[in-house]
């Protein structure tokens, strides 16, 4: 599973480097993280179905994290940031229930 | 000929008649979710020290006591003011009673209600040769008021206030309308010194009541009470003024 | 007109949300680019995609992380500020709670000084109309009612064996006290008991100060029977036999509404309510 060699590969960089996040950036790092999340289980799913894209995977992780990011960011300008980081957490954590759901019908046929 | 499927108490009923693995998994799920619903409710209602709320929840608290804390600030200004107002206000009627007080028991003196004590002088006049007119009685106590008297008593018997009066009496002096025999005894409280002089000086009381025929002894006190009191006035027909 | 009926509205109009959302939580790029790559031709080489997918998940991997290690690194920051906010959120509610017995005891402290206040009030009522009575008989205070008024004047075009003296006017006012007036005052100057009539020279003094003929007497008492008790009196009757021998000019009627001002005064400087010096007693008769 080179994509496991991958996420190994990005993890240990993240700890040895260490890097340092610009202020500014800090309160969407979560926000970034659970979108990105989003898109990987979409793929792990999209793979056990067998209707896996590598470039399809690459422009949804993007596209979510920066999307979401976005909004989030428009959203504190307006001062309902809150409530729309709100709005898109649960949007992506219902898609990410779903397709873990998908996912563990796969692997354990249940 | 296939049965129809078991009704939901029927089910049921057989369930809790024959236990079976799935079950016994169901029963430790739940006991597990019910143990963690009781630990969560426990916890919430230990919750004194704030552990449980969020960063945000926090603020919120914060501001509400930082509210409340103004607000009873506003009164207990409100409520300092009001107890610095009853304070003035109440040493003020102390005061004031105090005054009055002090002008009552000199009122009292006056008016004959309560015992006096003090220096003064004591008259002792004895009929030798004849009896002492009721004239040279009032002179001498015009003579003593002149003199500064601020109390008098005759015969240990009769209080002297500002309505008291003589009269001819049989075989004494009604001082007062009371019938007094001779030897009278004037006490007199009053500045000692003064008192007798009002007394000595030429045609003075002493020259007409030993004009009378009577002898006067006056001795200086350094203190004297005089103990007869008379009863609280109740004048029926003066009252106050009003005030302008 | 356009045809709205239920059945040829897309998908995505009569679908709820939240199914919407569930139904298509996975991208459907994924099945529109698989569909394409089963009608067009042969699937994509799995080298290269793999190297890139690979690369994008390990960019999700660094992403993770560094979130995490973040979160660590500010997890001391947070929880000291908690711990700060926690400690102000005790200490605000322990003064809230101080502030607020503060206040009660104010209240209370309030009640019982108006409670104080009050009695004070009513002490000095009680007080006022106790002296009511002993400042009218002492005549300390100026005092309205009916009465007498006696008009001595000096015999016309006499010598001064005619003027009237001080123990004319003595007589008359002892009659006076024992025909039962209560209050008496001669040209104004209100008699008490520390007042004396006094000649200095030719001139007759009352409460120390001067007073000039005609000599008007008030004197405050029963109108019925004032009159005739004067007339009855040892003094009274000396003091208009003398006034017959001497040829003063008088008069005396009645009167209803005399006004008789205050003494001044009064200063006590030697007697002390009491029988032992030095120690305050006080024994007092009742009104």
């Amino acid at each position: 599973m080179i994509a496991a060699l991958g996420l190994l590969v990005g993890i240990l960089l993240g700890i040895f480097l260490q890097p340092d996040v610009p202020v500014g950036l800090e309160p969407y790092l979560p926000i970034a993280v659970v979108a990105a999340l989003d898109a990987v289980f979409g793929g792990l799913r999209a793979y056990l179905d067998g209707i896996f894209d590598d470039k399809v995977f690459v422009i949804s992780f993007f596209s979510n994290v920066v999307i979401a990011a976005a909004i989030v960011y428009l959203g504190d300008k307006l001062g309902v940031g809150g409530q729309l980081s709100t709005g898109v957490i649960v949007v992506l954590g219902i898609r990410i229930f779903s397709n873990v759901a998908a996912i563990r019908r796969h692997l354990f046929h249940a | 000929m296939p049965e129809s499927p078991p009704s939901g108490r029927e089910r049921l009923r057989n369930a809790l008649l024959r236990p079976g693995r799935p079950q016994v998994v169901v029963a430790v799920l739940l006991a597990i979710v019910g143990f963690a619903a009781m630990t969560e409710v426990r916890a919430n209602q230990q919750d004194d020290t704030f552990q449980g709320l969020r960063d945000q929840e926090l603020i919120d608290v914060l501001n509400g006591l930082a509210g409340a804390s103004q607000r009873a600030q506003a009164e207990i200004t409100r409520l300092e003011n009001t107890r610095a107002e009853l304070l003035s206000s109440t040493s003020a009627r102390e005061a004031a009673l105090e005054q009055a007080r002090a002008e009552g028991q000199t009122l009292q003196i006056l008016a004959g209600t309560v015992p006096v004590t003090g220096p003064g002088i004591r008259i002792t006049i004895e009929e030798v040769d004849g009896p002492v007119d009721v004239d040279s009685i009032l002179d001498t106590v015009q003579e003593l008021r002149t003199a500064g008297a601020e109390a008098m008593q005759f015969n240990g018997e009769v209080r002297v206030v500002a309505q008291t009066s003589f009269e001819d009496g049989v075989g004494g002096i009604e001082v007062d309308g009371r019938l007094l025999e001779p030897p009278y005894v004037i006490d007199v409280i009053g500045e000692p010194a003064t008192l007798s002089g009002g007394l000595v000086f030429a045609q003075g009381p002493i020259d007409q009541l030993e004009g009378d025929g009577a002898s006067v002894d006056v001795v200086q006190l350094e203190s004297l009470d005089i103990e007869t009191i008379r009863p609280g006035p109740n004048p029926r027909f003066a009252e106050p003024a009003p005030t302008q | 007109m356009a045809d709205l009926r239920p059945d040829r509205l897309p998908d995505h109009v009569t679908t709820p949300l939240l199914t919407l959302i569930t139904e298509h939580s996975l991208d459907d790029d994924y099945g529109e680019v698989a569909r394409r790559r089963n009608g067009d031709g042969p699937a994509a080489p799995k080298g290269r995609p793999a190297w890139v997918a690979t690369a994008v998940v390990a960019i999700f991997g660094i992403l993770v992380t560094t979130a995490a290690v973040q979160t660590s690194r500010n997890a001391d920051t947070a929880d000291a500020g908690r711990a700060t906010l926690i400690r102000r959120v005790q200490t605000e509610r322990a003064a809230v709670a101080g502030q607020q017995a503060e206040i009660a005891e104010l209240q209370r402290a309030n009640i019982n000084l108006d409670d104080t206040r009050s009695e004070l009030g009513a002490d000095q009522r009680r007080l006022n109309a106790r002296l009511g009575p002993l400042e009218v008989a002492t005549g300390y205070t100026a005092v309205t009612g009916p009465g007498v008024r006696v008009v001595v004047d000096d015999a016309p075009g006499g010598g001064e064996t005619q003027m009237v003296r001080d123990e004319d006017l003595a007589m008359l006012v002892d009659g006076l006290w024992s025909a039962g007036a209560e209050a008496v005052s001669i040209n104004n100057q209100r008699l008490s008991v520390l007042s004396a009539i006094r000649n200095v020279g030719p001139a007759v003094h009352v409460n120390s100060r001067p007073v000039n003929p005609p000599y008007t007497v008030q004197a405050i008492g029963d109108t019925l029977t004032l009159q005739a008790n004067l007339l009855d009196t040892t003094h009274g009757q000396r003091f208009f036999d003398l006034a017959r021998e001497l040829g003063f000019e008088y008069g005396m009627q009645n009167a209803q509404d005399l006004t008789l001002p205050g003494a001044p005064g009064p200063r006590l400087r030697h007697a002390q309510s009491g029988t032992d010096p030095g120690r305050q007693d006080e024994k007092e008769a009742g009104p």
